[in-house]
């Protein structure tokens, strides 16, 4: 008695074993398990009461069970692919058109009277991925921040020692190879600010320095323009003396005789005045570069445009930093 | 009398004229072009391999040569796909029919434009706005032959030779400002096994060599190849256009 009922105790658990057992097989696949926790392939997502169930059915039921053909996977549509198409887990993305022309450029070392097409329209700018400049202000300025008798740079005191490289009737050309790192905004502290910003008010410290008849407020390496209840950042005007630059000014070797100085995007040169703003010196090179700039691809290599001047990635004894480049218009 | 001899002469001006021309622009040599175009112009889809050395100015006087390897995947009307592996970079330029985005890989930066609806105005395009050649994708052209026959001077059949154990017609063009050589396979499908264009009218001349295998032909690719998504932490950046 004992011994048969061990037996049917044995039988039952044989039972239960072959139905558990092909469930187990499942689970090890990678798409069963993820079907269980989803809960989208009924398949795999059975509940365990309705196993049980089956459990209790007569020998011959079982296999219906295990084959029904409801568990099987089926093609996803009737696409006339292989599975009939996957089912994406990360949506397709809709890319944008992201494109400017060189011919808008205001490139080549002569000075251009452009006016209008370099506002910066303060009110916050983000669109999709063409965040160009996005300078959070809270009022809407509309002041061309940019100078436009501004060079976009002046040319090197010797020659580049290779032709330059030409695209679209410019020739760009520099000294040292291109190397890529990804363009890294630089604030040079709470004080700085970039093209563009705006401030209801300024320190005492602020002076007037007059260019071609535009009065600008100058503070410790910021040049700005009053504009309504207050000043805006503007691109600092090449011609401008300020008696005192940022103490965190770097040099920048221009030629084996003349140094520049560098501070928020501005050159200056030591004069009889003080220091007066000078365009970018074409072959020298800067470690870091203000917020404002785009990335712009330039048949093989990315240079960071800032205002009209090209900035080509390098590096110097290890250290990641930025070529002013030379960009004339082909001869 | 006069008439007649001054007619004669005339005709054997523009015969010889003629015997002169047909003589520097070789029949063969456009017979097999024309095989090799047609080939291209009845195929749906097409892949290849490819490696690619050229001349580049390291310096003045100083060229250097630079090295490439791709792999291209096109299918008609309006698709591609190429990835690059430069000696520094490796790059993807991918055509879904509308736009043309360039991934690099290397650096994990994109850019992306919309493109014309068809493949050769799409490479002709890429060219023209942005510099960009798609690799050798001269031989693609519906018109490659009728093009070459009106931009060269000179067009040879140099005879038969073998490249790596292939046997393979060898073609020559010239003009004043370049000199192309072609070597096509001698095999049912007359297809390009190498390329080499001399450029002769900048200060010093200088070259650009491909090799082509592993083509395929007719292959049903995937939609989703031609597509691109952008990786995650990738960033766009504006793509210059020449224009």
């Amino acid at each position: 008695m004992k011994l048969s009922r061990i037996k049917l105790i044995g039988a039952f658990l044989g039972v239960l074993a072959l139905l558990i057992f092909p469930e187990i097989a499942e689970a090890q696949r990678m798409r069963a398990a993820a079907g269980g926790r989803g809960g989208a392939r009924p398949a795999t997502s059975r509940p365990a009461p309705s196993r049980s169930s089956t459990a209790s059915r007569s020998m011959t039921n079982r296999p219906t069970t295990i084959s029904k053909p409801t568990t099987r996977a089926t093609n996803s549509s009737l696409k006339p692919t292989i599975n009939g198409g996957s089912s994406r887990v990360t949506p397709k993305t809709t890319n944008y058109s992201k494109v400017s022309s060189i011919k808008d450029n205001n490139v080549g070392n002569t000075t251009n009277n452009r006016v209008g097409n370099s506002n910066i329209n303060s009110g916050n700018k983000n669109i999709g991925n063409n965040n160009k400049i996005n300078i959070d202000n809270s009022r809407n300025v509309n002041v061309n921040v940019r100078n436009t008798n501004n060079r976009s740079y002046r040319p090197p005191y010797r020659p580049y020692p290779r032709p330059p490289y030409f695209y679209g009737g410019f020739g760009f050309s520099c000294f040292r190879p291109y190397y890529y790192h990804p363009y890294q905004p630089f604030y040079w502290g709470p004080i700085w600010h970039p093209w563009g910003f705006f401030v209801a008010t300024l320190a005492v410290t602020a002076i007037i320095v007059s260019v071609e008849n535009q009065h600008y407020q100058y503070d410790q390496g910021v040049f700005y323009i009053e504009n309504g209840d207050g000043y805006v950042v503007v691109e600092a005007p090449q011609g401008a003396t300020v008696k005192v630059i940022p103490s965190d000014s770097k040099e920048v070797e221009v030629s084996p005789t003349v140094n520049n100085y560098y501070y928020g995007n501005t050159y200056y040169e030591k004069s009889d005045g003080g220091y007066t703003v000078v365009p970018p010196p074409a072959g020298a090179i800067v470690d870091a570069l203000p917020e404002g700039g785009e990335e712009i691809k330039v048949g093989d290599q990315t240079y960071v445009k800032i205002g009209d001047t090209y900035y080509l990635p390098v590096q110097v004894d290890g250290k990641d930093m930025y070529e002013i480049a030379q960009v004339e218009p082909e001869k | 009398m006069v008439k007649r001899i001054f007619f004669v002469l005339s005709l054997l001006l523009i015969v010889t004229t003629t015997y002169s021309q047909e003589y520097q622009k070789d029949t063969i040599a456009i017979r097999i072009l024309d095989k090799m175009s047609s080939v291209f112009g009845d195929l749906k889809s097409v892949g290849f391999k490819t490696q690619v050395s050229k001349d580049v100015a390291f310096a003045n006087n100083f060229f250097i040569k630079e090295f490439t390897s791709s792999q291209v995947k096109i299918a008609g009307p309006n698709k591609f796909v190429v990835k690059i592996h430069g000696e520094k970079q490796e790059d993807k330029y991918s055509y879904d029919g509308s736009q043309v985005s360039y991934y690099s890989l290397t650096n994990n930066i994109f850019t992306v434009a919309d493109a014309p609806n068809n493949l050769i105005e799409t490479i002709d395009w890429l060219y023209d706005e942005f510099g960009v050649e798609v690799t050798s994708a001269d031989v693609l052209y519906p018109s490659f032959s009728k093009d070459i026959e009106a931009g060269m001077d000179y067009i040879q059949y140099l005879g038969e030779t073998s490249i790596n154990g292939q046997r393979v017609f060898h073609i020559g063009c010239s003009n004043e400002s370049v000199t192309i050589q072609l070597w096509i396979s001698n095999d049912i499908y007359f297809l390009p096994v190498k390329t080499l264009i001399t450029y002769l009218e900048e200060p010093y001349s200088h070259q650009h060599e491909v090799d082509f295998f592993e083509w395929e032909f007719n292959q049903d690719y995937p939609n989703s190849i031609f597509e691109f998504s952008p990786p995650p932490g990738a960033r766009q950046i504006t793509w210059l256009n020449q224009k």
